[in-house]
C-alpha cells in the first residue's frame, strides 16, 4: 500500500471517530468520550473482511481535503480537551468566525460541484490545476479570503487556508489540483446544512443552534 | 503581529499566483502511434485476412478488449471477463499473440478484484475497462476501472506500469481525477503521448451528465490538466486521433440512444490547445464505443457498428479527407437479430503491429474476444474498391 493512501485511510479513521464522539456525546459526559475514542480507534484498528474501517470510507470519500483533517482533528480536540487550553477555545470558539468558515466553503462548493457535473462546458474544476488563465481567479479568491481572515481576525479559517497552500506545495496528497486540498463534498454540504439550519433559526426567529462544528 | 501575518499571507500565495499566470505551451503530439504504410509492389504480397478467438472462453463473458505493441513485435492484449458484466468475480485477462504463429498465447488473470482491492488499501465492488499504450521509455501502461460503491457512474481510474512487456508490473495506483469523491472518470480510448513524454489519455463522465474529457498526465502518471470536450449527457468514450504535432480528430461514442444518433467530433489546430466546438458526424453510431487509426498518407480508419440502433454490424471506415467524408472498407461483421438472439460485435480495438498488418479486437457476442488480421495488401485492395 503507498504512503498517500495511508494518509487517505487515516484522515478517514478520523472521520470514523468524529461521527463517534458526534453521535454519542449528547448522552455520555466528556469524561466518557475519551472511552468512546479510544473504543473507536481498536475497532479501527481491527480488519473487517481484510479492510479495516478507514479503508472503508476512505473507499466511500477517496481523499479529504486539508480543511476536512484539520476541522475533525479540531472538533475532537474541541471536544476532548479543549476546555483546559485557552489558546485553542479563543481560536475554535467565535461565532463570526464559523459563519465565515461556512460561507466560504458555501460558495466555493457552489461554484465547484454543479458544473462538475457537467452542466457547463466550463469545468471549475480544471482551475485548480492553474494551468489555464482562468486560474488566477480561484487564487484570487482563496487570498482575499485569507486578506479578509487577517482584518477580521478569523484565525482558524487563516489557518485552514494556509495549511491547506503548505500541503500542496509538499504534495502530501497525490494530486496537483488545488482544489483537492481545499475543500471535498463532505465540508460542503457540512456547511450547507448549517447555513440553511442557521438560516432556518433566523426565520423562526430562534437562536441559530449550530454555528460552529458541535 | 497583523502586518507579520499578512507578509505571511502574501509570501505563502505568492508562488500560487505566480504559477496560475505563468502560461504553459500546451506539448506537441506525437506521433508514434500513427499506422505506417509502404508502398507494395504488385506480385509482393498477397491479400491475406485471419479470424480467430484471441480469448479461450474460461469465462462466461467477456468485453472491452485492447492491444498494445510489445518489444520483441507481438501483441498484448487485455480485456475483462467473468460470469457478466459487473459481477464480482470478473478479472482483467491478458494474452501475447505469437505474429509469426498468429496464436494467441499465455492467457492469464493479471488484475484480479481482491488483490487489487488490498493494493490499493479500499473496497471494491466491480473491475472493468482496460486501455493500455507503451511510453516514449517502452514502458507499458494499463489502466483501468474500478467501482467501490453502485454502478459504472462511480468508477474511478487505476493503473499499473510494466518495464518488461506485461510480465510483471507495478502495484495500481488511482488516478485522482473528480472533485466529487473522485468519482465518475472511466477509460475506453486509448492513451497517446505528446513529445515531452507526457501523456494524453481519453476519459468519459458519466454521472448526471454524459461528456468526455481529455486528461494530460505526467510520465509519472500524475494529472496535470483536465479538459472538458463537451458538456451535458450525450457523450462517451473519446478517441484521439492526431495527425501532426499540431493537429488531432476525437471522435465520441453517441450516448442519446436517439434513432438517428451518429458520432460526434471535435479538432484541435494547435495541440490541444483550443479545441473545436463538438459537432455530429454523419457516421451512424448506435450508443456504442469505437476505434481509429490514423494512417501516415494522412487517413483515417475508423472501426464502428455502422446502424443507428444495434450493434450487430461491425464495419471497417475509411476516409482520405481527414473525417469530411467516409468510404465503407468491409464490413467484418454483420448477421440478423432474431427475437431469441441479439447479436452485441462491440467496443473494438485498431492497431498495427510491427509487421505491418492491422489487427481488430472486439466483444463478440459477450462471449469471446474476435481478432481479425489483415495485411496492407487486402487493406489497399479494400481502398481501390471502395473509390
Amino acid at each position: 500500500m503507498m504512503m498517500e493512501t495511508g494518509i487517505g485511510i487515516l484522515a478517514a479513521t478520523l472521520l470514523w471517530l468524529a461521527l463517534l464522539v458526534k453521535l454519542t456525546r449528547r448522552w455520555l459526559p466528556r469524561k466518557l468520550l475519551l472511552v468512546v475514542l479510544l473504543v473507536g480507534l481498536a475497532i479501527a484498528l481491527v480488519p473487517f473482511n481484510r479492510l479495516h474501517v478507514g479503508g472503508y470510507i476512505f473507499s466511500l470519500t477517496s481523499y479529504l481535503s486539508v480543511s476536512s483533517v484539520m476541522l475533525l482533528l479540531g472538533f475532537l480536540f474541541a471536544n476532548l480537551v479543549g476546555e483546559h487550553w485557552r489558546g485553542f477555545n479563543s481560536l475554535w470558539q467565535s461565532r463570526q468566525q464559523w459563519t465565515a468558515i461556512l460561507i466560504f466553503f458555501a460558495i466555493a462548493g457552489l461554484f465547484l460541484y454543479p458544473m462538475t457535473a457537467g452542466l457547463t462546458l466550463f469545468d471549475p474544476y480544471r482551475l485548480g490545476y492553474l494551468g489555464t488563465p482562468l486560474s488566477v481567479a480561484l487564487v484570487v479568491y482563496l487570498f482575499g479570503w485569507a486578506l479578509l481572515c487577517v482584518v477580521k481576525r478569523w484565525y482558524l479559517l487563516l489557518l485552514l487556508l494556509l495549511m491547506s497552500v503548505i500541503v500542496y506545495y509538499l504534495k502530501w496528497l497525490p494530486s496537483l489540483n488545488l482544489w483537492d486540498y481545499v475543500i471535498d463534498p463532505l465540508v460542503v454540504i457540512y456547511s450547507i446544512f448549517s447555513l440553511l439550519k442557521s438560516g432556518g433559526c433566523w426565520l423562526l426567529r430562534r437562536e441559530p443552534s449550530t454555528q460552529q462544528v458541535s | 503581529m497583523r502586518l507579520a501575518l499578512f507578509l505571511l499571507v502574501a509570501v505563502a500565495f505568492l508562488p500560487l499566483l505566480l504559477k496560475s499566470l505563468t502560461e504553459s505551451p500546451s506539448p506537441s503530439f506525437s506521433l508514434n502511434q500513427v499506422g505506417q504504410l509502404v508502398e507494395l509492389s504488385a506480385d509482393e504480397l498477397s491479400q491475406e485476412y485471419r479470424q480467430q478467438f484471441a480469448s479461450s472462453g474460461v469465462t462466461r463473458e467477456v468485453h472491452s478488449a485492447v492491444m498494445v505493441k510489445l518489444g520483441n513485435g507481438n501483441l498484448r492484449a487485455f480485456w475483462y471477463g467473468g460470469a457478466r458484466e459487473g459481477a464480482k468475480d470478473v478479472s482483467i485477462y491478458t494474452a501475447e499473440l505469437d505474429l509469426q504463429s498468429n496464436e494467441w498465447l499465455d492467457e492469464r488473470v493479471l488484475v484480479e478484484r481482491h488483490a487489487t482491492a488490498q493494493q490499493l488499501g479500499i473496497y471494491l465492488r466491480k473491475i472493468g475497462n482496460p486501455v493500455t499504450f507503451r511510453d516514449g521509455d517502452e514502458r507499458l501502461w494499463l489502466f483501468f476501472v474500478s467501482v467501490s460503491v453502485g454502478g459504472w457512474a462511480g468508477s474511478t481510474i487505476n493503473f499499473m506500469i510494466s518495464d518488461d512487456d506485461g510480465q510483471s508490473w507495478t502495484t495500481p495506483k488511482r488516478l485522482i481525477a473528480s472533485p466529487i469523491f473522485n468519482l465518475s472518470t472511466l477509460v475506453k480510448g486509448e492513451p497517446f503521448l505528446y513529445t515531452d513524454g507526457s501523456i494524453g489519455l481519453p476519459v468519459y463522465h458519466e454521472m448526471i451528465g454524459k461528456f468526455g474529457e481529455l486528461i494530460h498526465l505526467s510520465s509519472s502518471g500524475e494529472v496535470l490538466d483536465k479538459v472538458r470536450l463537451m458538456s451535458g449527457r450525450v457523450s462517451l468514450q473519446p478517441i484521439v486521433l492526431p495527425s501532426s504535432d499540431q493537429h488531432a480528430r476525437i471522435y465520441m461514442r453517441n450516448a442519446t440512444d436517439a434513432p438517428d444518433s451518429t458520432l460526434f467530433e471535435t479538432w484541435t489546430t494547435d495541440a490541444g490547445e483550443n479545441w473545436a466546438p463538438v459537432v455530429r458526424n454523419d457516421l451512424p453510431n448506435p450508443n456504442a464505443a469505437i476505434t481509429g487509426l490514423r494512417l501516415d498518407d494522412g487517413g483515417l480508419l475508423l472501426v464502428i457498428n455502422n446502424q443507428h440502433d444495434k450493434r450487430n454490424n461491425l464495419s471497417l471506415m475509411h476516409s482520405v479527407d481527414d473525417g469530411d467524408s467516409w468510404q465503407l472498407l468491409y464490413q467484418f461483421e454483420q448477421e440478423e437479430n432474431t427475437p431469441e438472439f441479439e447479436h452485441q460485435f462491440a467496443y473494438p480495438s485498431l492497431r498495427q503491429s510491427s509487421d505491418g498488418d492491422f489487427h481488430v479486437v472486439y466483444t463478440w457476442n459477450k462471449e469471446r474476444i474476435k481478432h481479425i488480421r489483415f495485411n496492407q495488401r487486402w487493406l489497399q485492395q479494400r481502398m481501390e474498391e471502395a473509390l
